[in-house]
């Protein structure tokens, strides 16, 4: 019976406010619509990847490699030590590599090729043994091929220049000028880029691989990229019985050093480590959204239960208990959030599917750039951001829901100070006890390399400061500059001694502004920060590269022959490799190892943002050779200035110096740079995979190029202008936060919407109050003016409060958030003019809502609502 | 001082106004300077709307008002505001005080629309407060106030700029008899004191004798009444 007459209650109270409750439901469906959204495409796209990379293993117990596949290649020599080893049952030699492959333009001349615009994975493999670990690698022959070719058919596998090719991989064949010789597949390959012939044999069908994907035997795959007697990680299948776990730390001792054995599971960890503080970070400010959502709830709420003080109170008085009063009051905000959290799970789906379709698994960062995944439905996520929506309704609720319970029934009956209903407010203690729990919570170190303190601090600033802002406006009030009007001092009297409908209407405000504020102070510190590096690390002119791995790696006599061209003042050559600083951390992404020529330890300075280092002269003393490293290194090996480390370098450990820690904003998961000369003393690899070209003064940058162009070896070299390169690093760097901004225009939405829900409740809990100013002759236009200014006011206040905590906000993700979860530090810049800009617009919008919200006021009802008993 | 025209009132649509029953009609009634009158009539014969329609928040279906002789136009809003701020004071039977200001302020805020300067305010407001009693809880926000103190602190705001009318709509009604035996002597004080032509609408006897004389409202007519 009360249940009954409780939603009787709910159901009436939604139609007296259809356009509010809607607004409520909205706010709520939209944080959970962004929040599952994010969550679902980034979850696709990691389970895409990781779903390729299980596929490619197959049914494989362990995997041993050497860093990322495409840089961290190791000596077949392992292979025979694992191959002997009792325990296994099956062994796998795998060299994967990316290539693009190419159409010739002009038969007689090598330079005029056509390259595709996307890569084929090449899996060179040993098909006998891979085919035990993954049947789907065993290719079905195109007979009519292999006919033609005059070859048995049954060896096409075995032949070294024969591969096998997937749908996707035909499809990026298909985008290239038809071969003259068909059934062939052309690729530049090795450091003297020369052009190597594949034939096709036929197909392979992975149907969970969707990737372009081409099979081939390994001894070919070694030859054509130039991999003589390299791997880049070999399968194994334990025989029955044996403890994987075990054996992985047995052999891990076993192998040499840099070489890392780990479990699909460990590598499915390390494929989503490398995104997933983007992942959580972009997931965090989706959710943004649905805590301003919290508030339009609140707002609506507060505004439901003033207006129903009276029914509430005879509720109390016929017998209906506090408890069950709240419970009905909070059953409300939980039906709001449930609506909200339902339409809003929906509505995720929908664009996720939406997003992935039209845009790929990639939301700007770059980690999932070329995924096309399909919508992956995960229940539990569906129910979790579902759930999240409730929540939002019942904490929305909660506040509202204590006041009315705590109401006396005679107040309410008689009901006559509208303002009495809101004006319990949190006291002072619980706002700096919350500030106080913020400055604990940022010294907590990471955990599971998530800043979750730091993210828990931002949440205790954000509520001790709107628990604080009642407090702080009226002093804030005092030191405005008010117009000395009556109507102007009725408005800052309102606000400063109705703390409570002021604060409801003032927390939306400071939710939304300040998170922006945050947002775009950060993003700015960012993006100047990214320009100061980018200038820094492109000293030279043009840079010269031949396509990401080792396939595409360079001779050294590459960089000699551009130095040669007229015009060359001097080229810089870099090799990158892949190592892996703690083997037993399978789930920890490799390092890169930057190569280049240090020859002056000074010159380093030069074109690294180096942040702190040991000096020269200590340096010079010591025997060792000096290493450079990124922030990442230091936080996540423990590296420090002036500390003796050992690098595994091609399965040798090399004890080095850390000489300084620079900044890069490349590679969250760290980069060390070293001398070349070092490098070469250590492993004789002379192979490149980036020049440097700085040009004398005065030469044509466009006649350099076309000289360059001339030599063969420059065949399928891609040559990029530095000023191009940053402009696309910013582009890259606009995108990837194109997904932030759109966040943050909704949370300002849903705020500005929480505003005008406010105002709007305001002008009708205070109808009577405008009556009487009505009947003492306060024209229509003195009222609009009064709400005008109270606008005006609360959003000066908001801005302001908003403002510093925005910009404390701010501090904690340049100098916490960033810094623990990318590992990367920047400086902070001020955006000034923005911020002053973006301050004056919140009050004029928020001047705009009360007017536009407050009509009400303004109307006959108003007048006539002097003479209403309640 | 205040006159009555042939006065009508029907509510109902735009459209079919004249099929709505009249609230009264063709009302005729003067009401002579520094008068106090008591208006009296049944629930539904249409007091407050009278009182509303005087005040120029309601337009009347037809007839005039003026007041000294100016006639009161309540479609020109801005205007009749303007005259009400300045002319008209009101007391409600809810008291209607601004619970963010003071008492002092509450009593300052006809003056401070009417333009008085600081030292007129503090003076004026000084005395009305003096007048009713209150000038120990200037400082005080109405909340602090039992209902007797909220009422004498609207009559010193509805007295304080002047004006020539005052109209309380039943402004004992929330109060205890002797609080609005209280009441109503000290606000038949203070008219006399400051000269205000005045009209309490009542449903009580008692209250009505306050007043200098009683009149009825009936559907067509405001006839005198004995009480």
């Amino acid at each position: 019976m009360l249940t009954r007459l409780l939603t009787s209650l709910f159901i009436a109270s939604v139609r007296a406010n259809p356009g509010r409750t809607a607004l409520s439901v909205a706010g709520i469906a939209l944080g959970v619509t962004l929040g599952l959204a994010v969550h679902v495409i980034n979850e696709s796209a990691i389970g895409e990847m990781q779903q390729a990379s299980r596929t490619l293993g197959g049914d494989a117990d362990l995997s041993i490699r050497a860093g990322r596949e495409s840089l961290g290649g190791f000596d077949q020599s392992v292979f025979e030590t694992v191959l002997t080893d009792p325990a296994v049952a099956v062994a796998s030699p795998v060299l994967e590599t990316d290539a693009a492959p190419v159409a010739e333009l002009m038969a007689t001349d090598a330079n005029r090729i056509q390259r595709a615009k996307k890569s084929i994975k090449f899996i060179g493999i040993d098909v006998l043994r891979a085919a035990r670990l993954q049947p789907g690698f065993v290719g079905e022959v195109d007979n009519t091929v292999s006919e033609n070719s005059g070859d048995d058919v049954r060896f096409a596998a075995l032949q070294p220049d024969q591969v096998f090719l997937n749908r996707a991989a035909r499809d990026v064949l298909a985008t290239l000028p038809a071969p003259a010789t068909a059934g062939t597949l052309m690729v530049v390959a090795g450091p003297e880029r020369k052009l190597q012939r594949l034939r096709i044999a036929g197909s392979i069908e992975l149907a969970q691989y969707r990737e372009p994907l081409a099979v081939i035997d390994i001894a070919g795959a070694q030859t054509v990229f130039n991999q003589l007697g390299r791997l880049s990680r070999i399968d194994l299948r334990l025989r029955p019985g044996i403890d994987v776990n075990a054996f992985r730390k047995r052999l891990g001792k076993r192998l040499p050093v840099g070489l890392v054995v780990a479990t699909p599971e460990q590598t499915d960890q390390q494929s989503a480590a490398v995104s997933r503080a983007y992942r959580i970070n972009l997931t965090v400010l989706s959710l943004v959204a649905l805590f301003t959502g919290g508030f339009l709830v609140f707002s609506t709420q507060s505004l439901s239960v003033l207006r129903r003080r009276a029914q509430f109170a005879l509720y109390r008085t016929l017998g209906v208990t506090r408890a069950e009063l709240l419970r009905a009051l909070l059953a409300e905000g939980a039906a709001l959030g449930a609506i909200g959290g339902l339409l809003g799970a929906g509505a995720g789906l929908g664009i996720a599917q939406l997003a992935l379709t039209q845009l790929g698994g990639d939301l700007g960062s770059g980690f999932f750039a070329g995924i096309a995944p399909q919508v992956r439905l995960q229940p539990l996520a569906i129910s979790f951001f579902a759930m999240l929506g409730v929540a939002a309704g019942v904490v929305g609720a909660w506040l509202p829901a204590r006041h009315a319970v705590a109401e006396p029934p005679a107040h309410g009956l008689k009901a006559r100070d509208d303002n009495s209903a809101a004006a319990r407010l949190p006291p002072a203690w619980v706002g700096m006890m919350l500030l106080a729990m913020a400055a604990l919570l940022l010294v907590l170190p990471t955990f599971d390399e998530i800043p979750w303190g730091a993210y828990a601090a931002i949440a205790c600033l954000l509520f001790g400061a709107i628990a604080l802002a009642p407090i702080v406006c009226p002093r804030l009030l005092a030191i405005l500059p008010l117009p000395k009007t009556t109507v102007a001092q009725l408005a800052a009297r309102h606000i400063e001694k109705s703390p409570g409908p002021s604060a409801a209407a003032i927390t939306g405000i400071i939710a939304s502004f300040s998170l922006m504020i945050a947002m775009l102070v950060m993003v700015v510190s960012f993006r100047a920060s990214l320009e100061q590096w980018l200038v820094g690390v492109l000293q030279a002119d043009l840079y010269a590269r031949a396509g990401s791995g080792e396939a595409n790696a360079l001779d050294a006599s590459t960089g000699a022959a551009l130095k040669a061209i007229a015009g060359v003042e001097s080229v810089s050559v870099q090799r990158y490799r892949s190592l892996v600083l703690k083997p037993d951390r399978p789930d920890l992404p490799p390092v890169t190892l930057i190569v280049r020529p240090l020859n002056d330890r000074g010159a380093v300075l030069q074109s690294l943002t180096l942040l702190r280092r040991v000096d020269n002269t200590v340096l010079a003393q010591q025997a060792l050779p000096s290493i450079w490293i990124s922030e990442a290194v230091a936080d996540l090996y423990g590296f420090a200035p002036g500390m003796k480390v050992s690098l595994p370098v091609e399965g040798v450990a090399r004890d080095v110096i850390v000489g300084g820690i620079w900044r890069d904003y490349a590679r969250s998961y760290g980069a060390i740079v070293m001398d070349r000369g070092d490098y070469l003393r250590w492993t004789g690899d002379t192979r490149i995979n980036d020049i440097a070209i700085t040009l004398k003064p005065g030469a044509k940058k466009s006649e350099v190029l076309a000289a360059m162009h001339t030599l063969p070896i420059a065949a399928n070299l891609d040559f990029t202008d530095a000023g191009e390169i940053r402009k696309v690093s910013l582009s890259v760097f606009d995108r990837s936060f194109a997904v932030t901004y759109a966040l943050e225009v909704a949370a300002i939405l849903v705020g500005l919407a929480g505003i005008s829900a406010t105002f709007s409740a305001q002008a009708w809990s205070r109808r009577r109050e405008f009556g009487m100013l009505r009947h003492l002759g306060v024209t229509r236009g003195e009222i609009a003016r009064l709400l005008g200014i109270e606008g005006a006011l609360l959003g000066a206040l908001g801005a302001t409060i908003g403002l510093l905590l925005g910009i404390a906000i701010a501090l904690i993700l340049i100098f916490v958030v960033n810094r623990q979860s990318f590992h990367w530090s920047m400086e902070l810049h001020m955006p000034w003019a923005a911020l002053a800009t973006l301050s004056l617009a919140l009050v004029v919008l928020t001047t705009l809502a009360a007017i536009i919200s407050g009509r009400f006021a303004l109307s006959r009802h108003a007048v006539l609502a002097v003479k209403e008993d309640d | 001082m205040l006159s009555i025209r042939n006065l009508t009132k029907r509510f109902g649509t735009a459209n079919a106004p004249v099929l709505v029953p009249a609230v009264f009609e063709n009302l005729d009634f003067s009401l002579a300077a520094g008068e106090y009158i008591a208006l009296m009539g049944e629930s539904g014969a249409g007091k407050s709307t009278l009182l509303n329609i005087i005040a120029g928040l309601e337009p009347p279906s037809n007839g005039e008002i003026s007041l000294d002789g100016q006639a009161l136009d309540a479609h020109n809003d801005q205007r009749i505001t303007l005259f009400r701020r300045a002319r008209l004071g009101f007391i409600f039977q809810a008291f209607h005080l601004l619970p963010y200001l003071n008492v002092f302020d509450n009593v300052a805020l006809p003056l401070r629309l009417n333009g008085w300067n600081d030292a007129e305010i503090a003076a004026r407001v000084a005395e009305m407060l003096a007048a009713v009693g209150l000038a120990n809880k200037a400082s005080a926000l109405p909340r602090e106030l039992s209902g007797g103190e909220m009422q004498r602190v609207a009559i010193a705001r509805a007295l304080a700029h002047r004006p020539a009318l005052l109209l309380a709509d039943e402004p004992t009604g929330n109060l205890d008899p002797d609080t609005a035996q209280q009441i109503l002597a000290l606000l038949r004080r203070e008219i006399q004191r400051n000269r205000t032509t005045a009209i309490l609408v009542t449903h009580s006897g008692i209250a009505a004798r306050s007043a200098d004389r009683a009149v009825m409202l009936t559907r067509n007519a405001i006839v005198p009444h004995a009480v």
